[in-house]
């Protein structure tokens, strides 16, 4: 699994990607780690397929001890299916996930972590150099959604937001932003339900002074691209699933 | 009426992982409760029938008792067997958690070869590798508290042919009951073949897959 510093200020946040041993048929994962002194944070540490590889580049920063959170943007099992064996490498962490998944979520195997639940309005977590941001981004495209926002860092965890379906081994970031328009087309208007979820999180999330947009499929977003992206976005259309199939089905 | 399909019970894997077999020995025994149902259904027929044939059939109600009470007593041993199998099959999905665990742990640590930190991992692995033995004795213990129940059910289904044969001889001094008794005696005796079948099944599947 290969991994990248995409900030290092005196804390450090890590993205592990593009996996070569990964089985094939499942989709590629962006999986986070924050690593400020003592204290590591895991951000959506991915599904049961790619444990290992996730938790052998963990360990190279930080002792699976020393991992004291772990964020789950929403419940998908590539987002958190692994929860079963985080719960027994790092049986004292918090684990932090909307409150509307805990019962589902718990399936996954949760004995000995701390559940969380976050608020639909939000919440935070401090560290010692940043206090991180969970905003709400309901609906893009699960129904209890967070993203995770590092004012410090200026970095935004975006999870299924800014994704791209790609073959394996693209670059880290977006190049050619108007070339990687075909590659997120489908996965926004296909998995993002609601043009009014979207352009209310567009609102809150253009108010934030980002240099990074980091996704959770595909590549990164930074510096105008970032802005490029919400520029995009808020003129597509989401939730063609209901009008292709009322299509198909006349 | 239940039909147990014999065809079904023979045809799931000889050897499966222990957490399936147990929880398919627990679906196996609900068919049981049916036929234990039967059983004590049967024994409220024998009761009603001896009653009608008064004198003529002094001499099978106390059977007639004793069906009723050992229907009960296999539906109760049924609820319990069913806890058991279920706790145990809860038991050896923790123990196959633990074993997953293990693995991956382990390629984890070869994956970071001569790391400073792959140490900590080994560590992890033995830690793991203590709790899967633990939960493995656990799965045993109750795995045996299971096989124990199997042989009380099937004592009592073999309580169950003496009776039948006691019924056939008492229907015989019951004259125009006679007929009716032996339908009696007949349900009773192949409710509790159908019960042994299938036991011994469970045990076999439980013993291949301890094993």
């Amino acid at each position: 699994m290969k991994e990248t510093i995409i900030y290092d200020e005196g804390y450090q946040w890590i993205m592990f990607g593009r996996d070569p041993e990964k089985p094939e048929g499942i989709i590629d994962t962006n999986q986070f780690m924050i690593k400020d002194g003592s204290r590591s944070v895991l951000l959506d540490p991915g599904g049961v397929e790619i444990f290992s590889s996730m938790l052998a580049c963990v360990t190279r920063h930080a002792d699976p001890s020393e991992i004291t959170d772990i964020f789950a943007s929403h419940q998908d099992p590539d987002i958190i299916s692994s929860l079963g064996l985080w719960d027994k490498a790092t049986p004292h962490a918090k684990l932090h996930a909307p409150w509307l998944w805990e019962g589902f979520i718990r399936h996954f195997g949760c004995n000995n972590i701390q559940y969380c639940g976050i608020a639909d309005e939000g919440g935070e977590i401090e560290l010692s150099h940043t206090r991180l941001q969970f905003i709400p981004a309901h609906y893009l495209h699960s129904s209890g959604n967070f993203n995770i926002y590092d004012p410090k860092a200026k970095i935004l965890m975006s999870g299924d937001i800014g994704a791209a379906l790609e073959p394996a081994g693209a670059p880290m970031f977006v190049e050619d932003f108007d070339e990687h328009i075909q590659k997120m087309t489908l996965f926004h208007q296909r998995w993002m339900p609601s043009n009014r979820a979207k352009n209310d999180w567009v609102r809150r999330v253009r108010k934030l002074d980002i240099d990074i947009m980091a996704p959770q499929h595909g590549r990164l977003f930074k510096g105008n691209d970032v802005k490029r992206f919400l520029d995009w976005f808020e003129a597509l259309e989401v939730g063609t699933g209901v009008k292709d199939s009322a299509r198909s089905y006349a | 009426m239940v039909h147990v399909c014999q065809k079904s019970m023979n045809t799931y894997p000889q050897e499966q992982a222990f957490f399936v077999s147990s929880s398919v020995v627990a679906g196996r025994l609900l068919t049981v409760m049916q036929i234990a149902k039967e059983i004590s259904l049967a024994a409220k027929n024998a009761k009603a029938i001896a009653e009608r044939a008064g004198e003529k059939a002094n001499s099978f109600k106390p059977i007639t008792d004793f069906i009723d009470e050992m229907g009960r007593e296999t539906i109760k041993l049924l609820e319990e067997i069913n806890d058991q199998a279920l706790s145990v099959s809860r038991s050896a999905v923790e123990e196959l958690r633990c074993s997953d665990a293990c693995d991956k742990f382990a390629q984890a640590a070869e994956l970071l070869g001569d790391h400073k930190r792959a140490n900590s991992l080994h560590e992890q692995v033995e830690h793991i590798k203590r709790d899967a033995q633990s939960q493995q004795k656990e799965v045993r213990k109750q795995a045996n508290v299971l096989l124990d129940l199997l042989e009380q059910i099937w004592s009592c289904m073999r309580a169950s042919g003496v009776i039948s044969t006691r019924s056939r001889v008492e229907a015989v001094s019951a004259n125009e009951y006679q007929d009716s008794l032996n339908v009696v005696a007949e349900t009773i005796e192949k409710a509790s073949e159908r019960i042994k079948a299938i036991i011994r099944d469970c045990e076999r599947t439980i013993h291949l897959s301890l094993n």
